[in-house]
């Protein structure tokens, strides 16, 4: 479904992608791992399409999609929820939901998507009319990923959701993660928490300092040393 | 009494200056750049009525028809061909790069005003002129009360526009965050070129609201520009309802104060509320929000 071909990314002089390739297969939960600083928004921001890559290409269902504006690709189904969840502050958890549903083809699912929405996230239903600056932590993950529903994805793409949040609410977003794959929408996790991604994903890659190091299926990645050292801290 | 009917007239123009500071508050508001030339594109939109009415004897609220599309479209353009490549160019340079395009673009209109129209003040006599409608012991000027409930009216149409449409919640999203409704599917750029028509077109509507009792020449647009400035930072910055209240404040300031003392004593005043407000209470007078998030 998405592939990625020798993705370098520069800002200015620095090389912040060097070469990273990875592939998401329809109905997936991929996890893209990685500590700070390795690459890992820059990557999911070029597949988006906003960065644009020096050299490499981005195959998304068999289209060439590297020079396409990246709100074109949002309407092929390629949705993105960022890091740090960026809502608009200024709308209610409501408003924000219709923005997500902007687009025609979504619009015209808007009512069973909200429904669905209010279904798999019952707080957000209670927090409607609730502006969005105004909500905690986990609610905002909630709601982002909510907009990102409403965006009727084909492959979802969340940035660190787990960031600032308290474990049990990290445990729920990844449960409803699971949930919203069961239904039918492919994922490519970004995370830096590798136990619970690892938990909930089919295979991952790991990389540093913007470059490939380590690939594989969950399990493997679960029984490898290096990133056992690395990340786990065993 | 002379208070009352400076509460009126502050009112009347009041309207007028509201729809004026929207014409600068959406497109500051939405692209966070300041149009230095809203007075320069207002004082074009003034020619074009004065026109329509003295050679084609329009009525001066049908101009409105041919300004609000005319400067609509011409914003639309200027921010497709020229802003948003200067935008993209410029990065974290964008805003002050693109207050100094409006600023030179502004004297290039008024400029061209100068050669067409010379430097003599004219203005357009129409049916309206002269008349005026008693309401108990007060007078307010015809032209004045149509202008402004025809203001009043626009400015509520433009709210139900940014707040209820699926295009106006679009443009406010982008205002917010413009990566991430790019995320969304919306076209950002669109979004820019979409507000800033409406921020012209608006400029155009001030224009034929105007023409039927102000006084044309080529340089009032600087005084305009000040004046729609003033207003948008009182009442709060890329926010409807805050343009018509600040809008109606600074009429009111310079009405009353220009009955009890003199009209030079008011725009002083006006000018100081501005530099008091930006010191104490920068996201404006009429604003909820405490800081900005």
């Amino acid at each position: 479904m998405l592939k990625l071909n020798n993705l370098h990314v520069n800002y200015g002089s620095f090389e912040a992608l060097n070469g990273v390739s990875l592939e998401v297969n329809k109905g997936e939960i991929v996890v893209l791992l990685g500590s700070n600083g390795a690459g890992k928004t820059t990557t999911i921001n070029t597949i988006s399409g906003l960065l644009k890559p020096k050299k490499g290409s981005i195959i998304f269902n068999g289209q060439d999609i590297t020079s396409m504006p990246a709100y074109k690709r949002a309407r092929l189904g390629l949705v993105q929820v960022p890091e740090g969840r960026k809502l608009f502050p200024e709308m209610s958890v409501y408003e924000n939901l219709l923005v997500g549903s902007y687009v025609k083809v979504a619009r015209t699912k808007r009512k069973e998507n909200l429904e669905l929405c209010f279904e798999i996230f019952p707080k957000m239903y209670e927090r409607r009319n609730q502006l969005t600056g105004s909500l905690s932590g986990g609610e905002r993950q909630m709601c982002a990923v909510c907009r990102a529903l409403m965006q009727c994805p084909v492959l979802l793409m969340l940035d660190e959701p787990s960031l600032g949040l308290a474990p049990i609410i990290v445990y729920s977003v990844f449960e409803s993660i699971q949930r919203i794959n069961k239904m039918g929408v492919t994922v490519l996790l970004v995370e830096q928490n590798v136990h619970e991604s690892l938990r909930i994903a089919d295979r991952g890659y790991v990389i540093e300092t913007g470059q490939n190091v380590i690939s594989g299926t969950a399990s493997e990645l679960r029984g490898n040393e290096e990133l056992q050292r690395a990340y786990l801290g065993i | 009494m002379l208070v009352l009917q400076a509460i009126l007239d502050g009112i009347l123009l009041g309207g007028v200056y509201s729809t004026l500071a929207l014409g600068l508050s959406i497109a500051y508001g939405v692209m966070h750049i300041i149009n230095w030339s809203t007075g320069q594109t207002l004082v074009a939109g003034l020619y074009i009525a004065y026109i329509l009415v003295t050679k084609h004897n329009m009525d001066p609220y049908v101009t409105i028809l041919f300004t609000f599309t005319i400067l609509g479209a011409f914003g639309f353009l200027m921010q497709k061909t020229m802003i948003n490549r200067i935008i993209e160019r410029s990065g974290y340079r964008a805003g002050p790069n693109v207050l100094l395009f409006t600023a030179g673009y502004g004297y290039v209109v008024t400029s061209i005003l100068e050669m067409i129209f010379g430097t003599l003040s004219v203005s357009a006599t129409t049916r309206y002129t002269g008349k005026s409608l008693a309401i108990g012991p007060l007078y307010a000027p015809v032209p004045k009360l149509i202008s402004c409930i025809i203001a009043v009216v626009a400015t509520a149409i433009v709210y139900f526009f940014m707040h209820k449409s699926e295009l106006g919640r679009a443009i406010r999203a982008t205002s917010q965050d413009r990566n991430t409704t790019r995320l969304m599917g919306i076209n950002s750029k669109l979004m820019y070129c979409i507000g800033f028509a409406i921020s012209f077109a608006l400029l155009g509507l001030t224009a034929s609201l105007l023409v039927p009792y102000y006084p044309i020449t080529p340089y009032i647009g600087t005084s305009f520009s000040f004046k729609a400035l003033i207003i948008v930072v009182i009442g709060g910055v890329g926010n409807v309802k805050g343009a018509i209240y600040g809008g109606m404040f600074i009429g009111l300031v310079e009405k009353i104060l220009g009955s009890l003392v003199s009209d030079s004593f008011a725009q002083v005043m006006v000018f100081c509320l501005f530099i008091i407000v930006l010191l104490v209470k920068p996201e404006g007078l009429m604003s909820k929000r405490t800081s900005k998030a």
